[in-house]
């Protein structure tokens, strides 16, 4: 009996002690504001009534990465400016996506605002589930322009990549996608100049780079998957002069010039990339940019907080950042966003336009951290008062605002059936570099399969 | 008499609301599905279509031999492995039930985990396997999971390393209830230890062996962790099964007909797989 009740006050002691653990963190506001009602003032400066949908309640799905975590921590103020309740739900990557589809195509109407993978936008466009921004953009009762400043505030390709047929389906929570990344410190040991401008300085600066006993030239994505490999071959392809398909939809991948790419991208990995690099996802390339193992990289610029926190990284303030290499037909960048829509089928969908033009709100991108957790308005990643503390930013911007000129929202085509198709490409090109097929073969045959997939999805009708 | 069975029937009842929600509703509903056009936007009707289509894909018959090849390799390595482990537990030495607790380890850690550490230890340049290789026997070991000759060994090997104990167990516990009697009276007739193992206690402990096998393949059948985590099922179409393959096909193209139609045909490859292995026990008792 003694022993029972011994078991039970320290369960009761350690639940309680845990629980007090997670209620012990304030709310962080940043370095711009610093208490909840400097925050909570500073949406005054907006010229709309953000009460005016007061009583009413909304509910929002995201998914669980810092960023949003970080907003989500905030949505009590957002009650508390307008008088809307919030109900949040925060999944994972490959949850949210289902559970925004069965909603979203099935009509079910449970989400009223969500996170939208761009991806998936021609098929939420062609089921006709989702309400055009435009209309809530230029009605001013709810829309200050002065302060939302849309379009000027965020960059012209990512607006474009919310947008199908012209319509604008969402709004660019973040802006992220393709960028290089290099060591400086191993290119001044081996005294090259610079990051490299094209594809044959690539290849030249990974053979220099290369000390297998210690570190690998290059890395990049070789697992197969259509948000995998093909996130960043796809700039390859684009770059080398490469097309999906013609206008009438034959698919082009048996082209001289996709089969170079696929062949240029394979090879420089098996040359000169880590082995077993043809299963290698971003955490595998994340570690190795931070154990010393990699030297150069093309991946998504959100590596940047990770590798330059000497917490996590052996090489901190060794990174250099730089615009892709240009091919025959130039640069090209994959650009990644989420993106915040409204369900056609809400009933609350004024309220939820208040709700995003809230989260897309320079106050709230500045408050959550601005650009050390990827937000996307240009005015608060350029803002200067950021780089004092994080000295790795300035490059970091400025390469990547450079990149983001060249992106292009159809690197990854925006049709239903990509995700098959990414797949069925990504698991040809993986062939190529585990050594099972050569380019050209793999890519012969893999046109046909996505000639069967458009041939079965209706496109030669 | 009346009364006797409404109560028959309301003890079966929870049961049977049970097996028709969860168990025969979805198979109905699957067998249905089996035959439409069902994707995101479209469901309709389309007859064979879906079949036919299946039946022409090669990446069906690469997954289709993937998925055999697993499920022969994996469960004849565990029945081996575990059959020998299971008469050496049969012995009785010093330290046999904390050996035994140890070795059972390996089947109650959820397979995520395993499959997770299992792609540590594969990993070329800074897993364990390499590493040992090299530093033990100077061996420069080899891409494990990405070279395509090893990846569907690396990942039978996580089954055979999980599920080895599974077998063990269940033959130990035969092995345990084997008669005495006929064991002594064999050795007084004269015969060696390995007549008595091949032409005693095989004959003997047949149903138990059995119901091991059965297990093992259809969880070897079902298995999607142990490839999924670590190769998801490359390089290429190297270890994609028909597992795998059904996933790709429901959760990331959406197209749930098709894959209603191969979870389908996978029912028939399984069921046939398991008629064959009862026949084969059965033949034997015959004798």
């Amino acid at each position: 009996m003694k022993r029972i009740a011994l078991l039970l006050i320290l369960t009761v002691c350690g639940t309680l002690f845990v629980s007090a653990l997670a209620w012990g963190g304030e709310y962080f506001y940043g370095k711009f504001f610093a208490t909840k009602d400097d925050l909570l003032n500073s949406f005054k400066q907006a010229n709309i009534n953000w009460r005016q949908f007061e009583g009413e309640s909304i509910t929002f799905i995201g998914n669980s990465e810092p960023n949003q975590e970080s907003i989500m921590k905030l949505v009590p103020i957002f009650e508390e400016l307008t008088g809307i309740k919030v109900t949040q739900e925060l999944v994972n990557e490959e949850n949210l996506r289902n559970k925004i589809t069965v909603d979203l195509t099935g009509k079910t109407g449970v989400y009223d605002a969500m996170l939208i993978d761009p991806g998936y936008l021609a098929l939420y466009d062609k089921s006709k589930s989702l309400e055009d921004l435009s209309v809530y953009i230029n009605d001013t009762t709810i829309t200050d322009p002065n302060w939302y400043q849309w379009p000027s505030d965020f960059p012209e390709q990512f607006i474009k990549m919310g947008q199908i047929n012209n319509i604008q389906y969402g709004v660019p929570l973040h802006l992220s996608g393709t960028l290089m990344m290099y060591r400086k410190d191993l290119y001044q040991e081996k005294g090259i100049p610079g990051p490299a401008k094209t594809f044959d300085e690539l290849w030249d600066h990974a053979s220099k780079l290369n000390k297998p006993d210690d570190y690998y030239g290059i890395a990049m994505r070789g697992m197969a998957g259509a948000g995998l490999n093909m996130f960043i071959w796809t700039t390859f392809l684009k770059s080398f002069g490469g097309k999906w398909w013609d206008e009438n939809w034959k698919p082009m991948l048996d082209s001289p010039e996709v089969i170079e790419s696929a062949k240029f991208y394979s090879d420089i990995l098996k040359n000169y990339g880590p082995p077993g690099v043809s299963s290698w996802e971003w955490s595998k390339i994340l570690s190795g940019l931070q154990s010393e193992k990699v030297a150069i990289t093309i991946d998504t610029p959100a590596f940047a907080i990770s590798i330059e926190d000497p917490k996590l990284s052996k090489t901190a303030g060794k990174w250099g950042y730089a615009p892709q290499p240009a091919g025959k037909a130039g640069i090209t960048m994959d650009p990644f966003a989420w993106y915040v829509g409204i369900n056609k089928d809400s009933k609350h969908k004024k309220a939820a336009w208040l709700f995003i033009t809230w989260m897309t709100s320079k106050e709230v991108q500045m408050a959550i951290g601005g650009p050390t957790i990827y937000v996307s308005r240009l005015s608060v990643n350029s803002d200067p008062r950021w780089r004092e503390d994080y000295p790795w930013l300035e490059g970091w911007q400025t390469a990547l605002m450079e990149n983001v000129k060249y992106a292009d929202p159809d690197c990854r085509p925006r049709i239903p059936e990509y995700p098959e198709i990414g797949n069925t490409v990504g698991v040809a090109l993986q062939e190529v570099i585990s050594g099972q097929k050569n380019a050209e073969d793999a890519m012969k045959e893999v046109n046909k399969k996505v000639y069967e997939i458009l041939e079965k999805a209706g496109y030669y009708k | 008499m009346r009364t006797r069975k409404v109560e028959i029937f309301a003890f079966i009842l929870p049961g049977l609301i049970f097996l028709v929600l969860f168990s025969l509703y979805p198979t109905l509903f699957t067998w249905y599905t089996s035959f439409r056009d069902y994707s995101v936007f479209s469901n309709s009707f389309n007859g064979l279509r879906n079949y036919i289509d299946l039946f022409k894909d090669n990446v069906f018959y690469i997954s289709l031999k993937n998925t055999l090849f697993y499920v022969v390799f994996a469960v004849s390595f565990e029945f081996v492995i575990g059959m020998a482990i299971a008469l050496l537990f049969n012995q009785s030495f010093k330290g046999k039930s904390i050996a035994l607790i140890f070795f059972m380890l390996p089947m109650i850690i959820p397979p995520v985990v395993s499959a997770l550490s299992f792609l540590m230890m594969y990993d070329p340049t800074l897993g364990l396997m390499n590493y040992v290789l090299k530093t033990l026997f100077h061996i420069s070991g080899a891409t494990w999971l990405t070279d395509p000759k090893t990846a569907i060994w690396a990942v039978v090997s996580i089954d055979i390393w999980q599920w080895t104990p599974f077998v063990t167990l269940v033959l130990l516990a035969g092995l345990q209830y084997l008669p005495k009697e006929t064991m002594e009276a064999a050795r007084i007739d004269g015969a060696n230890s390995i007549q008595i193992f091949f032409f005693i206690t095989l004959k003997l402990m047949r149903k138990i062996i059995m119901i091991a096998l059965l297990f093992r393949t259809v969880e070897a059948f079902k298995a999607f962790e142990s490839i999924f985590i670590t190769t998801k099922g490359g390089p290429g179409y190297n270890t994609r099964t028909l597992n795998i393959f059904a996933y790709l096909k429901g959760f990331e193209f959406m197209k749930f007909g098709e894959a209603a139609t191969l979870a389908i045909v996978m029912l028939f490859v399984s069921s046939l797989l398991i008629t064959v292995l009862r026949k084969f026990f059965s033949k034997e008792e015959i004798k």
